[in-house]
């Protein structure tokens, strides 16, 4: 148990050196739930836009199914789709977010194209499903 | 009197020095020729969503292409019932819905296949900013 907690330890302090040589820590997929996998800051911003288009056609789609009405559900999405960016980065992955702009800066990724892409989704399948 | 070793080191130091310039006036020359590409291609690229937006103007003008689920407030109605008759402010008129197409698909689509610019970038190219290194 010791031995991997150190051999975790020094694994990220390798990383962490790779980043200060210049090189980007690779991507791959298993480090999406990794707590201990560090970010580049690039990475990190395009893993919460995707996150925040996917939130944004779910619940378009969601919405205009159900259907919901009235501007409300505006808010309702911005604050879900928010809550669910804040809890992946600060709560899963655990990153410092001053070591990437701040709560603002990472929260407002994505944030108007996921917008339009609600929105759009939304429209389009309440229109073509209940008119 | 300077020693051998501080004259050694303000000699490396002026080198490093002019070898950081030269790399930044490449780095300037290339970014005003990317700039510069990327206005072209931008120009064609407006002159064609240009005619895109006149066609779909004339083949829609006047119709309701699809029902808004709130009724949007003053400001957007400009747009979302742009050209309809009525009052039912759910009625959306076709330049709406092209917006919202316009710029949900074409970020995500520039986002998906590495055309999006780095991010702070905005302000680089063109017009860029003067030089904080004063000598």
């Amino acid at each position: 148990m010791t031995k991997s907690v150190k051999s975790n330890a020094a694994k990220q302090k390798q990383q962490q050196q790779e980043q200060h040589n210049g090189e980007v820590p690779p991507f791959n997929y298993s480090k999406l739930l990794d707590p201990d996998a560090s970010w580049d800051k690039d990475q990190l911003g395009d893993v919460l836009h995707w996150i925040r288009q996917g939130a944004g056609l779910l619940c378009g789609l969601l919405f205009g199914s159900i259907p919901v009405v009235g501007a409300l559900w505006i808010v309702i999405f911005l604050v879900l789709s928010s809550a669910i960016v804040y809890g992946y980065y600060a709560i899963i992955l655990k990153v410092d977010e001053e070591d990437f702009g701040g709560h603002a800066a990472l929260l407002q990724e994505g944030l108007f194209a996921s917008f339009t892409l609600f929105l759009l989704a939304w429209i389009l399948v309440y229109s073509l499903a209940h008119f | 009197m300077k020693t051998v070793s501080e004259t050694t080191t303000t000699v490396k130091k002026t080198k490093t020095k002019k070898k950081i310039d030269r790399v930044e006036s490449s780095l300037k020359e290339s970014t005003r020729d990317l700039s510069l590409s990327k206005f072209k291609s931008g120009a064609v690229v407006a002159v064609v969503l240009f005619v895109v937006f006149g066609l779909l103007n004339t083949l829609f003008e006047g119709k309701s292409v699809a029902k808004l689920p709130f009724h949007p407030i003053t400001l957007v109605q400009k747009m979302s019932h742009r050209g309809i008759s009525g009052d039912d402010a759910t009625d959306c008129s076709m330049a709406f819905l092209y917006l919202l197409c316009s710029v949900s698909i074409r970020t995500n689509l520039q986002k998906f296949l590495g055309f999006s610019p780095p991010r702070g970038a905005a302000n680089a190219g063109l017009f860029p900013m003067p030089d904080p290194k004063t000598n």
